[in-house]
């Protein structure tokens, strides 16, 4: 990447965030913009120009109503819910089929050939035949974070991004654990590319709200 | 205007204010702000934006202006900024952590 790429990239984010800054720190949006120029050096100016728009983004929730971030809230709360549900149920099916088959629990890639369980089978059973130990526990262990995570943005507890992020790592570590293992079926292969996609894309972008709502909390607290 | 009490003011906070009044009548540009104190400007400027919203931090423009070149927000504390300042220096010297003092240093 050229320097000049990561300059221009820089003024862009700093226009980004000056243009979405409330009307009323309009002159802090003119700051941020000509600080970035004046910065000689490229990559200084792009993590200067990063933390602006961080700056942004956390002064334009401020000034968000309670009812758009209570709503906000919810939606978060549910879709987290929603997630840690289904993540928990993955993990219990996933040790009840191992269970069924003593001896595959602690193999990596074990279990039996998925072609012997027949078509009729959804495709993800073997993925959960074939799962060791490790990705049952990663399993688990998201989905209580997950459930942890819900918990403390409903009732407006602190430290939820933290949490989040927690259960994200876990998530994520599953993920690479799950494409590592010598899977007996492609549509299972395809299919965990897809679901793994959605959480990189999906839940970040949640955690990434509430990473900015508990900021928000924490200014407010520090203010005072 | 009445000065706020500060209860529990953030560390990030307690070392802008301690670089701001170690030349207290001196306009301080951003970057520079960010170098003392080792903030980002993500944490920076939510913080400027509090203390000037507070009337504790006055801002200006850069006065030499040069062609093609935009000018810098510069910044300093107000009289009520300059008297929280020391007021946390006398009360938190004590109190606050290793890194922190080092960081002030």
């Amino acid at each position: 990447v050229s320097t000049s790429r990561i300059r221009k990239i820089a003024q862009a984010l700093a226009l980004h965030a000056a243009r979405t800054l409330p009307p009323s720190h309009a002159a802090w949006g003119e700051a941020m913009v000509g600080e970035v120029e004046r910065l000689g050096d490229d990559w200084a100016a792009l993590d200067w120009a990063i933390g602006c728009a961080m700056a942004a983004y956390y002064q334009r929730t401020g000034t968000m109503t309670n009812t758009w971030t209570t709503s906000l809230r919810w939606i978060g709360a549910a879709l987290l819910g929603v997630h840690a549900a289904g993540t928990l149920l993955v993990a219990n099916l996933a040790l009840v089929l191992n269970l069924q088959s003593p001896g595959t629990l602690f193999a990596p890639g074990g279990g039996p050939d998925a072609s012997a369980l027949g078509q009729a089978y959804p495709a993800f059973l073997p993925q959960l035949l074939s799962a060791p130990i490790a990705a049952i526990t990663l399993w688990a262990g998201a989905g209580v974070l997950y459930l942890v995570a819900t918990y403390r943005l409903l009732y407006g507890r602190a430290g939820v991004a933290t949490v989040l992020a927690a259960a994200l790592a876990l998530d994520l570590l599953n993920v690479f654990v799950q494409r590592a293992l010598p899977f007996t079926s492609q549509t299972v292969y395809v299919g965990d590319w897809r679901i793994g996609t959605m959480i990189a894309l999906l839940l970040p972008a949640v955690g990434f709200y509430l990473l900015l709502l508990q900021r928000e909390q924490d200014g407010a607290e520090g203010a005072r | 205007m009445a000065m706020p009490r500060p209860m529990n003011i953030s560390l990030q906070t307690r070392l802008l204010l301690a670089a701001l009044i170690e030349a207290p009548q001196r306009w301080r540009y951003g970057y520079e702000l960010s170098r003392v104190t080792g903030l980002k400007s993500g944490t920076l400027y939510p913080l400027l934006i509090r203390l000037s919203d507070q009337g504790l931090l006055e801002a200006s423009w850069e006065d030499d202006v040069v062609p093609g070149r935009p000018r810098r927000h510069l910044y300093r504390l107000t009289a009520n900024g300059r008297a929280l300042a020391r007021q946390q220096a006398r009360e938190k010297s004590g109190r606050v952590t290793f890194g922190a003092k080092e960081k002030l240093a």
